[in-house]
């Protein structure tokens, strides 16, 4: 008896052939029941989500498992075995189970330390109970599994830190501000960046929000998505008065707005805080802003620099969290042989 | 005092130290399990220092604040107790690695200080002493927090303006909290300090017949209350708010520590019981 994983993610398989053996949500009951019809399979798992796809397995004979497993997938998409047979990995035993606590706690994801993977694997095994297909063994793996991803979610920092710019721009305002219930976002230029962070900040609580542009048309059709205020590209500066956080992403060849610009609207705000986010190519805002009080502004590097520090950041963290897998790895070794020898003396 | 007095006020001292090292290790680790067990800790030793501190002072037959180490005490306990009431709904723990070190030093201080209660001179006799010394010291415990708070919020600007995010960023609250919460507590400790000092005043015209003598004690509160009004125009009127504010607390709370020990141990006057 032995744990079998076979499968395929991000790191092996290029996305046409991910797309090929993924298993959609709606045909999941099917495929497992095929795969439990296979003889010397016990128990089985399906893990599928846009990075991968493994099936995780209980199955009598070594090499015989692995093979069904295979042969079970070519069938299943009707996919000539060497199309994919490549890009397969497979696990047994103790690498199995340390796989599937790595999958679970987010080391193997394209962006590690994120949250979803945590998702699916409960959903997988969740799935897997409800078409019979997990058994005690695949059960008590997948509950220790969900257990270590969330000690490893408590006990490190792998999932903290924005790592993409947009992100970070949102970290970046909720470290300024309590909140960001309330706060008011003018947008000049209608560039896709600005647009995107806009979106997310929107998500985030944000309500007011403000586009200013040179074709005043372009200002109104994006004032419009965001139910937002179009107002003329000269009403900046008497627009800076009511905005928490400006974002300015213009192809304009010079300054959008310099210093003395900023000290005005500071004077006019009392000081309170602005967080200005410069995208544009060349830069729109002066970098000698930022050394007014109460003035934070991050340009696109800035933003990058802030990102990469988090990746760097996660990956420290990562290597705290193999070493918890470890341990935990070691214990579930320990029950799966006791749940072994407790069926084998049963069928004795 | 009594030998159960020094058992009981090592205890407590022991506690706030086992909590301001949890603070710290939770402050770099982030580890909530650790800040949860510091807090714990803290929380124990508050209980502990309550229960030593009202039997003193139920054994005295009044408020006990009449030598140093009594001050000391309950400064200390008054800070817990508003960091407690502050943190309750909170519990970010972030506050605790800054507010800590200062407890363990003024315990730490209290604790060398000789704390034979001696009889308390006639002239402090009065239920002036409790009124007046709760809101002096309460309003030092909120200038206590105010400092931290202007700590913690030059730091996290510092990281912000530098564009590197490094150790502070995800440890510290946002600057809008810090800065919020710090203006909040230098309001309730300005309101505490002023009462404090009007009711000094009543009782002086009481016990030494004039409400305003000039004591070295009296002018340094004055010069402390004058610091934190400057903070408040500033915040109000002016628009200081942020890193001008923080470094006004901070000043404010130097002054406050001027006030409680450098006058006490450099000056003789009227207040000077407290040796």
């Amino acid at each position: 008896m032995n744990i079998q994983i076979i499968g395929l993610n991000h790191k092996t398989a290029p996305i046409e052939v991910r797309e090929r053996i993924s298993i959609r949500p709606e045909t999941i009951p099917g495929a497992l029941s095929a795969l439990k019809s296979c003889g010397c399979i016990q128990e089985a798992l399906i893990l599928s989500t846009c990075n991968r796809t493994e099936i995780y397995a209980v199955a009598e004979n070594n090499p015989q498992g692995l093979i069904s497993i295979r042969s079970f997938i070519s069938d299943f998409h009707k996919i000539a075995l060497n199309a994919f047979e490549g890009h397969l990995y497979s696990f047994s035993g103790k690498d199995a189970i340390r796989h599937l606590f790595r999958v679970a706690s987010s080391l193997d994801s394209m962006i590690v330390g994120e949250t979803q993977i945590f998702g699916q694997v409960k959903d997988a095994y969740f799935a897997a109970r409800q078409y019979n297909a997990a058994g005690r063994c695949l059960s008590c793996l997948f509950e220790e599994a969900i257990r270590v991803g969330k000690k490893v979610r408590t006990d490190t920092q792998i999932g903290k830190g924005a790592v993409s710019t947009t992100t970070a721009a949102i970290e970046l305002s909720r470290k300024i501000f309590e909140t960001l219930e309330n706060k008011k976002v003018l947008i000049i230029g209608a560039g896709k960046i600005g647009e995107l962070t806009v979106k997310n900040l929107n998500s985030r609580g944000v309500k007011t929000v403000m586009v200013a542009n040179r074709t005043f048309a372009r200002a109104e059709e994006l004032a419009r998505i965001f139910c937002g205020e179009a107002i003329k590209f000269e009403g900046i500066s008497a627009a800076l008065k009511n905005t928490d956080i400006v974002i300015s992403s213009t192809s304009a060849p010079h300054f959008v707005l310099n210093k003395e610009d900023i000290i005005a609207a500071m004077r006019s705000r009392k000081s309170e805080p602005l967080f200005i986010i410069d995208l544009g190519l060349p830069r729109n805002i002066d970098p000698q802003v930022n050394g007014i009080d109460n003035v934070y502004l991050y340009n696109i590097d800035d933003l990058a620099q802030v990102a990469d520090a988090n990746i760097k950041d996660r990956r420290k963290e990562a290597a705290k969290a193999e070493a918890i897998i470890d341990l935990c790895v070691e214990s579930a070794v320990k029950r799966l042989n006791e749940i072994n020898e407790q069926k084998e003396s049963i069928l004795k | 005092m009594m030998p159960a007095y020094d058992i009981l006020f090592k205890s407590t001292f022991g506690l706030y130290l086992l909590a301001s090292a949890g603070f710290f290790l939770f402050f770099i680790t982030q580890n909530q399990r650790i800040g949860a067990a510091a807090a714990i800790s803290g929380f124990c030793g508050f209980l502990l220092h309550t229960f030593i501190f009202v039997y003193r002072s139920i054994a005295l037959g009044y408020l006990a604040v009449s030598n140093l180490h009594e001050s000391l005490s309950f400064f200390v306990w008054l800070v817990m107790l508003v960091y407690f009431i502050a943190e309750s709904r909170r519990r970010s723990w972030a506050h605790a690695a800054f507010i800590m070190p200062l407890v363990v030093l003024m315990m730490g201080y209290a604790l060398v200080l000789d704390n034979m209660g001696r009889p308390l001179p006639v002239a402090l006799k009065s239920p002036w002493l409790a009124i007046h010394a709760t809101l002096c010291f309460l309003s030092y415990a909120c200038f206590l927090m105010a400092f931290c708070l202007g700590i913690m919020y030059l730091w996290q600007e510092r990281e912000l303006k530098s564009r590197k995010v490094d150790m502070f960023f995800f440890r510290l609250p946002s600057l809008g909290l810090m800065d919020r919460l710090g203006s909040r507590a230098v309001s309730f400790g300005f309101v505490c300090l002023s009462l404090g000092i009007i009711s000094g005043s009543v009782w002086a015209q009481q016990a030494w017949g004039s409400f305003w003598s000039w004591d070295p004690k009296e002018t340094w509160s004055l010069v402390t209350w004058l610091i934190y009004i400057l903070y408040l125009h500033g915040r109000f009127i002016s628009g200081w708010q942020g890193r001008k504010s923080a470094y006004v607390a901070i000043l404010g709370f130097l002054t406050v520590l001027f006030t409680y020990f450098g006058v006490s141990l450099l000056f003789s006057g009227l207040h000077s019981y407290f040796k």
